[in-house]
């Protein structure tokens, strides 16, 4: 079935509202509740085949966008595998999703724990965007005693907006530095904590607009730089799609119309990080390559598996519409 | 004529017609700066004050006595408290809970908000109210696949309907509550509430019926679950903006506090410009650690204002050289039938204020008015009072037939107009034109039973 080109506009300006606004973190907590809100206030056909062709249309949407959110479309290949594999109704589906949020936010704390195990009170850090997992190791270090320094990267309004409201909830020093100046106080800087929405197969992370600059000039200054990214955001497609969301918009620069390219997110090389940090540990480019590895295969199954249940349902429906021969 | 120097003392003279035809001019000159807002209407309306009275139609002393501080007093006072009230987030509040209660539903969005927007505009000024509201509107229709269009329009128009229920909902009200002494609010509500109902529901009926599109989204999983991503940004946006119970409790209560002052003015011997002003007053001491002062008398329409001020001594001119007086004469003349002349006041009004900005013609309507019902035969008329309401229906409702009909109506588009909403005249009128059809003949039975009840003497 093609994709609905209305739906998937629809979907992606929310999501990349929703990231631009709350971060990666959010996305994938509010898109499992509004699929257990669906499945309560759909009144249309609630067997398990129509909900599993619902949510194949839903996953080939959300493949269809850019950027690939890869820890939403893992979430929907679960939900899809488990209505599958346990021939699930979807209330029972339905019951599950709660213990799916909670899976997600173990899987959160512990990656906060490992970022809070290397926050040290004399080394201040460096923030730029806004991540969940790096405001709870915040909230960790703090709840430990230790308080340090936080330097803030300020870039788009919204996203240092929503940085600083969380320090001064937690009564954090903190001061406020232009992301195009920086290399003023990069000898004050202990470690820069970065969040990323993947790292896909070309080693590229995917990270909001200026987090790259400021990547390779922290690496090139020798700064601890490590991107919390836990393993359910890591995506596998070989495919040539672009990595980001593209725009070229018309406006105008001191009266003179120019044609400007925007892009939703920006990228970095892995090898320009001194780790990742994962709900598994913290993670150097040369471990993160292994275990990205050792993942892939679990990928490749499921995507066999949703393969197979788009063909199924291809072929079901072409039986369908087969006249009847008699 | 004798040229008066400005503050000099008036050198009584008999205006001639030819005094009447220059002071028309400067008024039709106002008028028409007004219409095509090539400068600010403020600037428009005081330089047609000042020229009245560097002409010597009027002495400084008496532009000023026209100038209607009542009026004036109202507006800041309302300014000032709704001012503060948003600086504590309480309409936004309100909004993003109505969202949520709407679930998604493309259908409870239109009457949850068309029906939110009507009830604040009758306490706020409507041009606040869609500030509030469109905003919201666009960002969820958009973010659930709709077209903003209808929603937008809804609130609108019913932005204009809600605002003729109060005296305070609508700058034309304000004007006639302020100087007709026998219009309280207690009265306006009296009067008001039932075509206001009536017509913003057959409003909002209109507007579903037109727009087939808007209808319920249970049997389609994807765009239901669509809309539920929405639900789920907006219950953020809500918990994010942290207003504590008690600020909607201290907000609420004042605002209870300043209706109910409103309801008994008459009794407390106030005026409805004090009620405003100790209102906000109130508001400001109730708020005054949680609010920066200057951001919320930063939010007070200072032009508004000022506009109303030069409308205020150009139409005094108007008085004193007797074109209103030959008006009003004119317009008895027409016909000695008050039920005829309710209707002709009701269209007439809803006409105009539906090609052009209705303050200055309420404004100009109002001393006219008072001088038909000193004349015969309205002056013995007992019903000769729901000329007023004629007016206020006529000029809130016939606002909205265009899209520069009434301030909401340029604001709202121009808010649509900027996050990549657009709508042209014509989309807009077609629209428009019937919403403000229904309102009318509402307005017509009603005040056509009104005149019956009143002359078999149920009333």
């Amino acid at each position: 079935m093609g994709v609905d080109k209305g739906l998937l506009d629809t979907l992606n300006n929310q999501l990349l509202l929703l990231d631009r606004e709350s971060g990666a973190d959010a996305i994938a907590g509010d898109v499992i509740r509004a699929i257990a809100a669906t499945l309560d206030m759909f009144a249309g056909d609630r067997s398990n085949a129509a909900i599993l062709s619902h949510l194949i249309d839903l996953h080939d949407v959300m493949l269809d966008m850019r950027p690939r959110m890869a820890n939403v479309i893992s979430d929907i290949q679960l939900m899809i595998v488990e209505l599958k594999r346990r021939e699930m109704d979807p209330n029972a589906l339905r019951e599950r999703l709660p213990r799916l949020l909670e899976w997600k936010e173990e899987r959160k704390r512990r990656a906060a724990a490992r970022v809070a195990a290397i926050i040290e009170p004399d080394k201040p850090v460096l923030l730029h965007s806004y991540s969940g997992t790096i405001d709870t190791a915040l909230q960790i270090a703090v709840e430990r005693g230790e308080k340090p320094v936080v330097f803030v990267a300020e870039q788009e309004q919204v996203r240092t907006a929503r940085i600083v409201r969380s320090l001064s909830d937690l009564s954090l020093e903190f001061r406020v530095i232009s992301e195009y100046a920086l290399s003023h106080v990069l000898g004050e800087i202990g470690i820069a904590l970065f969040s990323a929405l993947t790292l896909n197969a070309d080693e590229e992370l995917i990270v909001a607009p200026g987090s790259a600059n400021l990547i390779n000039l922290l690496g090139a200054a020798d700064v601890p730089t490590y991107v919390v990214l836990t393993t359910n955001k890591w995506s596998y497609w070989t495919d040539d799609a672009s990595t980001t969301w593209h725009e070229i918009r018309k406006k105008s620069i001191a009266g003179v119309g120019v044609s400007k390219d925007i892009f939703s997110h920006d990228w970095v090389g892995l090898d320009r990080v001194t780790a990742l940090v994962t709900e598994d540990g913290v993670l150097p480019p040369s471990e993160a390559r292994k275990a990205y590895a050792a993942s892939r295969a679990d990928f490749a199954e499921v995507e066999r598996e949703i393969k197979q249940l788009r063909t199924a349902r291809a072929a079901s429906m072409a039986q369908v519409r087969l006249p009847d021969p008699g | 004529m004798t040229l008066a120097s400005v503050g000099a003392e008036v050198v009584e003279h008999v205006a001639t017609p030819l005094d009447q035809l220059i002071v028309l001019l400067i008024f039709v000159s106002v008028f028409a700066g007004i219409i095509f807002d090539k400068i600010d209407k403020a600037i428009v309306s005081l330089a047609g004050g000042a020229v009245v009275v560097l002409a010597g139609y009027l002495t400084f002393e008496r532009a000023i006595h026209y100038v209607d501080f009542e009026t004036i007093g109202l507006l800041l006072g309302m300014m000032l408290l709704v001012a503060c009230v948003q600086e504590v987030h309480v309409f936004e509040w309100i909004a993003l809970k109505m969202a949520i209660a709407s679930r998604g539903s493309p259908v409870l969005i239109l009457v949850a908000f068309g029906t939110a927007t009507a009830v604040f505009s009758a306490f706020l000024d409507n041009v606040t109210t869609v500030l509030i509201m469109i905003p919201l509107v666009i960002s969820i229709t958009r973010g659930i696949g709709l077209n903003p269009v209808p929603f937008l329009l809804a609130c609108v128009f019913l932005s204009n309907i809600g605002g003729a229920a109060t005296l305070i909902g609508d700058p034309p009200n304000i004007l006639i509550g302020t100087r007709v002494p026998e219009l309280t609010f207690g009265s306006f509500l009296e009067y008001m509430t039932v075509p206001v109902l009536i017509s913003g529901a057959l409003g909002l009926l209109y507007l579903k019926w037109a727009n087939r599109g808007i209808r319920s989204r249970t049997r389609d999983f994807p765009w239901l679950f669509a809309s539920n991503l929405m639900l789920e940004q907006i219950r953020r946006q809500e918990r994010e903006l942290h207003v504590p119970a008690s600020v909607m409790i201290r907000a609420g209560g004042v605002m209870a506090i300043v209706i109910g002052a409103f309801l008994a003015h008459t009794w407390l011997h106030l005026s409805v410009a004090m009620v405003a002003i100790a209102g906000a007053i109130l508001m400001l001491l109730v708020f005054g650690r949680r609010v920066d002062f200057h951001q919320v008398v930063h939010h007070v329409e200072w032009p508004t204002l000022l506009f109303f001020s030069g409308l205020f001594v150009v139409v005094g001119a108007m008085e004193e050289v007797g074109i209103l007086e030959r008006v009003a004469l004119w317009m008895v003349s027409i016909t000695d039938n008050t039920l005829v002349l309710i209707m002709l006041i009701l269209w007439g009004s809803a006409i105009l204020s539906g090609m052009v900005d209705n303050i200055p013609f309420v404004a100009v309507m109002i001393p006219v008015l008072q001088r038909m019902m000193k004349s015969e035969p309205l002056v013995s008329d007992g019903s000769s009072h729901l000329l007023w309401w004629a007016l206020v229906m006529g000029a809130c409702f016939g606002g909205n037939a265009t899209m520069i009909g009434a301030s909401a109506n340029v604001v709202g588009c121009a808010i649509g107009r900027s996050r990549g909403v657009v709508i042209n005249f014509g989309a807009f009128a077609r629209t428009a034109i019937p919403v403000t059809l229904i309102t009318l003949i509402v307005s017509s039975v009603y005040l056509g039973v009104l005149y019956a009840m009143h002359a078999s003497g149920v009333e």
